[in-house]
């Protein structure tokens, strides 16, 4: 498949967009745990792999307070294990993302909040502006997908530690092999000339949809539609002539 | 203000909505491919220019935020060894250097060609995953290609 796409497609596209600007998209408030067993097994692992490379014990932890009814606690886990601390002492040098998300009662008026962090023992290490830089947002922790937040975000950390000159960069290392028979990509993604003029779409829409509107309000109101009046004759006495 | 005059002004907004409409339609072009072309060094292609792998000076963080910015990705994986891009077009993989080298390597797949390219690292969150269950994830001190 190209990069190139037919106009068919981009009025398409612009189409759907419009009405998904419309409906929405509500992100459910998270509860603990934030990563399923299985995620937090495999980041452990993914860790503990960076850690074997580069010397460095990495982890993550996220507190989360629920007023909405679901239970407060903490969400962690490193390079020593699912529910382990990073911050111990088998890990003399340690670098672990931090975040801490509230949700408020249904009935506050306050808003759900978020703020994350690194922490680390090592000068120069990574931190929460580094993290920003690099797709993290307090808002995608608030929203459904806070699991992949979580472990886009620490799995940064060995990265981001390479980049900085403070450890040894680690590479990826392509399959070889076969995939396994059915194996296949899904989740086919939405258009990528939407998702990059998408916005500057629905405000030109919106410009014109809203001098149309303008217009058509004017025309209605200073030049209404009424029924034409009906020519009268007007009665006038007559000099003269018979009268009763 | 007089109605006629309220009337052109309105008129003006909507035919302004309607130029910056068919400016994006018409004058956009390029896609996430192009853009990977133009700005870093093509070192290999492969697979009848379905795949294509570049080099750039920069380390991977800046390479992958550079191409974020420029062209959105529907979704992103960070992983210890470098970044996954996936867009309708392709899944773009940023990944350091080979050792003793600086910068970065970049790897632009079709969906398919992609995903088996990175089945350890995608398998069963960009598509189904049925393979082996014991550690596979590759990697180590700027071991890769």
């Amino acid at each position: 498949m190209t990069g190139r796409t037919t106009l068919r497609g981009r009025l398409a596209a612009a189409a759907a967009g419009m009405v998904a600007l419309t409906l929405g998209n509500a992100a459910p408030a998270g509860a603990l745990p934030v990563l399923d067993a299985t995620d937090a097994t495999e980041l452990a692992e993914a860790l503990a792999e960076a850690t074997d490379d580069q010397n460095v014990c990495y982890g993550w932890k996220v507190a989360v307070y629920d007023y909405s009814g679901g239970a407060d606690g903490i969400d962690q886990g490193s390079s020593l294990g699912v529910g382990q601390t990073a911050v111990r002492t088998e890990c003399p040098r340690y670098v672990v993302f931090e975040a801490s998300i509230t949700y408020t009662s249904p009935a506050s008026e306050s808003e759900d909040s978020a703020r994350f962090d690194v922490v680390s023992n090592i000068p120069g290490a990574p931190t929460a502006v580094d993290l920003r830089d690099n797709g993290i947002s307090v808002g995608a922790l608030l929203g459904a997908e806070d699991d992949e937040v979580v472990a886009n975000a620490t799995l940064l950390l060995p990265a981001l530690m390479a980049e900085k000159g403070l450890v040894e960069p680690i590479s990826l290392e392509a399959n070889t092999e076969p995939l396994p028979a059915g194996d296949r990509p899904t989740g086919t993604p939405g258009s990528d000339w939407l998702r990059k003029y998408g916005a500057a779409v629905a405000v030109a829409a919106l410009i014109l949809i809203g001098g149309l509107g303008w217009a058509a309000w004017i025309v209605f109101r200073e030049y209404p539609f009424t029924r034409a009046s009906v020519p009268t004759t007007s009665r006038r006495k007559r000099s003269g002539g018979l009268h009763q | 203000m007089s109605p006629k005059v309220k009337l052109l002004a309105a008129l003006g907004a909507a035919g302004i909505g309607l130029a910056a409409l068919l400016g994006v339609l018409f004058g956009t072009k390029g896609s996430v491919r192009s853009h990977i072309a133009a700005k870093y060094q093509r070192v290999e292609a492969e697979s009848k220019g379905r795949s294509a792998v570049y080099t750039s000076t920069q380390p991977p963080g800046a390479v992958a935020k550079a191409i974020s910015g420029a062209w959105k990705p529907a979704e992103r994986i960070n992983d210890p060894g470098g970044y996954f891009l996936r867009y309708r077009s392709a899944i773009v993989a940023v990944t350091a250097a080979a050792a003793g080298q600086q910068g970065s390597r970049i790897y632009v797949d079709d969906q398919r060609q992609g995903y088996n390219r990175w089945y350890p690292y995608l398998g069963g969150r960009w598509g189904t995953f049925s393979g082996p269950g014991e550690t596979f994830r590759g990697g180590g001190p700027a071991a890769g290609k």
